[in-house]
């Protein structure tokens, strides 16, 4: 069982582990590569056969769970040791401290919106963006510009009881998930994407390896909602019978056979710290 | 879920192929696929919100899309023409989402491939000016650089 810390509290061993097993990945060049994760959310952002599987519906979290879940595996393949760490905006704040930093992610773009000039990822030799909708070769970010959610904000979204609500997507009101997700007030993921900017607030944001941190703290923080009002099935909504959207019980694609349901309860697989 | 059209059985299969191709395909950062999509409203047909100007060392243009005439029962938010951005020729595809509204009821709001998580309001009383701000927006982010022709794929976030 992985444990997934904060980025914050990784040894230097840790951040190079990660760093490396990214790098492998990114190089393979068959199968479900670093690329092939980039093209998969770029799909599926949008809907998919008329359903919204990853974006602007309920399955949001999950459908992340599980790709959060595949990505880690797949970086196991090349380092068993190696867990996804999470980078809590609410204690890191700034472009350079963690983890922004020159041995890790690295830093903000240059001149405040251009190419990361700093870190393992910076320029396009060490890291070649191929799948984009802009046509920068280098990692871009514009870190800074607007605001991360606050500490406050995030106690107020975890103290909603309702997971989600109709019309189960970007507009519904009176539940947790779009909260979370951010189309509605106080907005804790979109916010974040925005703030790094760059390629992190484009259609493409995995191409920003900073992507599986945000992500990794979004689902601690569902973890964390899940521990206080419980892991169960019945925490999951919609139950069944819900058109355009993952049910309780429904595949996501693109996985055949992973539901909801089967994510719910990710104790057994990995833990945060 | 609901049934597969087979529209949207296209649609997927599409989608399908995309992700199969992966980086040696499809979406690799060619800049040639979606220039000189030109697009002319008919004269005299204008929506006095549509623009061309430079704006940054880019030629940035928007069109906004009218509404037209839906199949019956069709809400008419289904029935509006999307609204169109090329920045120097280059498509910018622009999609609804239905937002919260501030003061309660229901808002559309409008993404991109470039900002993808920071809808502006285009069509409401005070922000008449939307689609021109997507496009500076847009035109910030790019910088020195270019659109590519995944940008201009028109993708639908449902409703």
């Amino acid at each position: 069982m992985g444990v997934r810390k904060n980025a914050r509290d990784l040894t230097s061993t840790e951040k190079a582990a990660f760093v490396a097993a990214v790098k492998r990945l990114k190089a393979q060049t068959t199968g479900r590569n670093y690329d092939w994760f980039v093209t998969t959310h770029m799909t599926y952002f949008a809907t998919v056969s008329g359903v919204r599987y990853a974006h602007q519906s309920p399955s949001f979290l999950p459908w992340h769970r599980q790709y959060l879940i595949e990505f880690e595996r797949a970086l196991q393949v090349y380092d068993p040791a190696v867990s996804i760490p999470y980078w809590d905006w609410t204690v890191d704040r700034t472009t350079s401290g963690a983890p922004f930093t020159a041995d890790f992610m690295g830093g903000n773009g240059s001149g405040g919106n251009g190419p990361v000039a700093t870190g393992p990822f910076a320029g396009a030799t060490n890291w070649r963006i191929n799948v984009s909708p802009s046509s920068s070769t280098s990692l871009r970010r514009a870190m800074g510009s607007s605001s991360l959610p606050t500490a406050a904000q995030v106690d107020s979204v975890l103290g909603i009881s309702t997971y989600d609500a109709a019309p189960w997507n970007s507009s519904s009101t009176s539940g947790m998930r779009n909260r979370m997700e951010g189309w509605q007030t106080p907005n804790l993921h979109n916010r974040a994407h925005v703030w790094v900017g760059g390629h992190m607030g484009q259609q493409d944001s995995p191409n920003d390896p900073v992507f599986w941190l945000h992500h990794c703290n979004i689902d601690r923080l569902w973890s964390l909602w899940q521990t206080r009002w419980g892991f169960d099935t019945g925490r999951y909504l919609p139950a069944a019978g819900t058109s355009g959207v993952v049910d309780l019980n429904d595949a996501m694609q693109p996985w055949s056979d992973v539901t909801p349901a089967a994510v719910l309860d990710h104790r057994a697989g990995y833990t945060y710290a | 879920m609901s049934h597969l059209s087979r529209r949207d059985a296209l649609r997927y299969g599409a989608a399908a192929a995309a992700v199969a191709t992966g980086v040696a395909g499809a979406r690799a950062l060619s800049i040639s696929g979606s220039s000189g999509q030109a697009l002319a409203a008919p004269a005299g047909n204008r929506d006095p919100r549509d623009f061309e100007l430079q704006y940054h060392g880019k030629r940035i243009r928007g069109v906004h899309g009218g509404t037209v005439a839906g199949p019956a029962g069709v809400a008419s938010r289904q029935r509006r023409k999307p609204h169109e951005v090329f920045i120097d020729g280059r498509k910018l595809a622009v999609m609804e989402i239905e937002l919260p509204a501030a003061g309660g009821g229901l808002t559309i709001g409008y993404i991109s491939a470039i900002n993808h998580y920071e809808p502006v309001l285009i069509d409401a009383e005070r922000n008449k000016g939307g689609l021109l701000k997507l496009a500076k927006r847009a035109v910030d982010v790019l910088g020195d650089t270019e659109l590519t022709a995944v940008a201009g794929e028109h993708h639908d976030h449902g409703r």
